[in-house]
């Protein structure tokens, strides 16, 4: 589980994913998400957790990591889901595969990134959106 | 007709769908007196809170949002009265498959792109909400200017009704903006002011408004819209959920179950949902008095047959001249199916110079009416402009962003940072054009009859006429020339109208013109009331009656028509005959 929290960090650029409370909301969508990974990619998952662990040792892991020359194919698919699950709760989109909700919809990153809810799930008042956020 | 003669039918009326045309007329008829109203719908689902909270949480399984059909694709009617899910899809190559299950192709110049759903409160539950009126002069676009045709009606036969739709569907604006508009008058303010601009609103009219495109000044204007700005008949002001297509999870936008569940209290009106109408036909007097259904979702699925002195079909304007051809009605004129319209509709995007945080508030608040009317309409369409508050729409959700930049490798820190930079300076322009009735462009009944239910296919032939063409191009000039106004970098700026003549377009989803409207009974199917010119008890409602499609979208000029339409049905009732 820390494995693929810090590899949801350095992927994302989500510095709050290093460490997670066990409590925490963002501790269930780990749990699940790296279900999720293991269950529907795990030979281009397996072959990326792989590459992290050379590219974790290197001044500039990240660098490493997609700049590997293995960072292709499976593995890019693995890793494009990864990100895909933390930002938008979703997961698919491959053709094989086609979009499938990762179960956390509302507390994708990308939302509070664009300074925006979740679409379909605001918690605002009407005319909230006449003002800059 | 009697009180007598009517109680030997099974209902006074029967309503055929309950979209907004149905629902609204099946409301309307039993407050006019107490009459026995049935209404047969194909789709099955309910109509509350309890139905809507289960629609929103479908949502989470839609992907890339925006499609119109996601909260509804587990209904088990989806299986049984199919609709045109995939309609939106372009022609493919030569002896390739057609992407769509639904529609039948033959030799067909085009896809027909519309798509609608069938479903208890039609096709509103995943409509937008924009309701603005049609100009006078599209009433009378053949002697206006030379093309198209003419309706039996005119702006100023409908103005009442316009304000008594407002009124029930519940419209938000302003209307010191919309007064006048090319001589359309207004003779109330809407029910409730127009919906707060949004942000990117604000910015983009301080840079546009007043300049000139042309000949053409720019005003900005706030669209009229059935979505509360502030509660109204027992529904909420709009929370800005920035998701009215596919579904609004509030009901601050109307739909047509606000119709429906406000019936739940007239003991005489029945809904009966999962009844497909497979047939209408004649009595022993000669009257289309006897409606056949089937009803999918009982055991034997057996088929009924009801009969009333006056039939009212509102089954959108693919379905309903389908069950006219299939029953051989209403056709003397041989238009039943022809004159198929939509808006022809494309988008270009843009980036702002600076954030405008899209994706807060209704997808689109704002519109450009400037551009609906000139003498250019002799030569080519007039379009309507809308800006957008959803990003680029159809063409680049949150999710297509980050999946490009994850394309190229962009991962860490960088990846939200240039997400974030991108998305919340996106701004789209779409404009929608007007097509012209041409009889080629048509529907009709597919020799398949592989459906669940054994039941023919529609049949489509369609191509964009020349006419649109001209009207894409100008909108497509006119929304570069904005942006430059504006300052935004042009995104994706792909012509409509190719060089080579290959045409990009998208649909606006706007089904007009099936079951034509006019005088002439040798090139019309129903009179200025909606009543059928061979069968004076078969009335139509809804935008299949439409005899031009203007720019304006069409629900609330259906409504006000159906709003007609009823009150004829109500006089025949009572006194017999037509006026």
């Amino acid at each position: 589980m820390d494995e693929f929290l810090a590899l949801s960090s350095l992927l994302t650029g989500l510095a709050s994913l290093k460490k997670v409370d066990p409590l925490s909301a963002e501790n269930r969508m780990a749990r699940d998400y790296l279900r999720l990974m293991k269950e529907q990619f795990g030979p281009g998952f397996d072959a990326l957790l792989a590459i992290y662990r050379v590219a974790a040792t290197r001044p500039d892991p990240l660098s490493a990591l997609t700049q590997d020359p293995g960072f292709t194919g499976e593995v890019d698919t693995a890793a494009r889901q990864i990100v895909n699950m933390w930002l938008l709760s979703q997961y698919g989109g491959t053709g094989k595969l086609p979009d499938q909700d990762a179960g956390f919809y509302e507390k994708g990153f990308v939302w509070p990134a664009i300074r925006a809810h979740a679409i379909g799930f605001s918690h605002l008042s009407y005319g909230y959106w006449s003002s800059k956020p | 007709m009697t009180g007598d003669k009517r109680k030997s039918y099974d209902f006074d009326v029967i309503i055929v769908g309950s979209g907004v045309a149905g629902a609204l007329a099946a409301w309307k008829l039993s407050t006019h007196e107490d009459y026995r109203i049935l209404i047969l719908e194909a789709g099955d689902n309910g109509i509350g809170q309890g139905q809507r909270a289960e629609f929103h949480h479908a949502m989470d399984r839609q992907g890339n949002r925006g499609d119109m059909y996601a909260p509804y694709l587990e209904l088990p009617s989806r299986t049984m009265v199919p609709s045109p899910e995939k309609a939106s899809a372009a022609k493919p190559a030569a002896g390739q498959p057609f992407a769509e299950k639904y529609y039948d192709y033959a030799n067909t110049p085009d896809t027909f792109r519309a798509g609608y759903t069938r479903l208890v409160g039609g096709s509103t539950w995943a409509w937008r909400g924009n309701t603005p009126r049609f100009l006078p002069t599209d009433f009378r676009l053949r002697k206006t200017y030379g093309v198209g045709r003419d309706w039996p009606i005119d702006y100023d036969d409908l103005e009442d009704y316009y304000v008594e739709a407002e009124e029930e569907l519940g419209v938000s604006g302003n209307h010191e903006e919309l007064d006048g508009l090319f001589g359309a008058r207004r003779s109330k303010p809407f029910p409730m002011r127009g919906q707060a601009l949004t942000y990117s609103d604000q910015l983009i009219k301080k840079r546009i408004e007043g300049k000139k495109v042309g000949n053409t000044t720019i005003k900005v204007t706030t669209t009229p819209q059935a979505r509360n700005s502030q509660p109204y008949d027992g529904r909420p002001a709009c929370e800005g959920h920035s998701n009215c297509i596919p579904l609004c999870p509030i009901g601050a936008k109307y739909d047509a179950t606000v119709h429906l569940r406000r019936l739940q209290q007239k003991p005489n009106v029945q809904l009966r949902s999962g009844c497909v109408v497979t047939l209408l036909s004649k009595d022993e007097e000669g009257r289309v008095t006897r409606v056949h259904y089937k009803k999918w979702n009982e055991p034997g699925m057996p088929d009924v047959i009801v009969r009333a002195p006056i039939v009212l079909v509102a089954a959108h304007a693919i379905e309903t001249p389908k069950l006219l051809l299939m029953s051989k009605l209403a056709n003397s004129s041989d238009q039943v199916g022809r004159n198929l319209m939509d808006h022809i509709q494309w988008e270009v995007t843009a980036l702002f110079e600076e954030p405008i945080y899209p994706f807060r508030g209704p997808q689109s608040v704002t519109a450009i009416e400037s551009f609906r009317e000139g003498a250019f309409r002799s030569q080519r369409s007039a379009f309507r402009m809308t800006i957008g508050n959803d990003g680029w729409g159809r063409a680049g959700s949150p999710a297509k962003i980050i999946d490009g930049l994850l394309g190229k490798k962009t991962y860490g820190p960088e990846l939200l940072a240039e997400a974030s930079h991108e998305i919340s300076r996106m701004i789209r322009l779409s404009f929608s054009t007007e097509m012209l009735p041409l009889p080629g462009n048509r529907v009709e009944v597919s020799p398949k009859v592989d459906d669940a239910l054994k039941l023919p296919r529609p049949l489509i032939t369609f191509g964009v006429d020349e006419y649109s063409k001209g009207g894409l191009t100008a909108g497509f000039e006119a929304s570069k020339t904005i942006f430059q106004l504006m300052n935004a970098t042009l995104a994706e700026a792909k012509a409509p109208v190719q060089p080579d003549g290959t045409l990009n377009w998208n649909t606006a989803a706007h089904i007009m013109g099936t079951c034509i409207m006019g005088k002439d009974p040798k090139d019309s199917v129903v009179d200025g009331y909606g009543r059928c010119h061979d069968h004076e008890n078969l009335f139509i409602a809804g935008s299949s009656v439409f005899a031009t499609a203007a720019t304006a979208n069409p629900t609330l000029t259906l409504a006000a028509i159906t709003l007609r339409t009823v009150k004829e049905i109500h006089h025949q009732l009572r006194h017999g005959g037509h006026r």
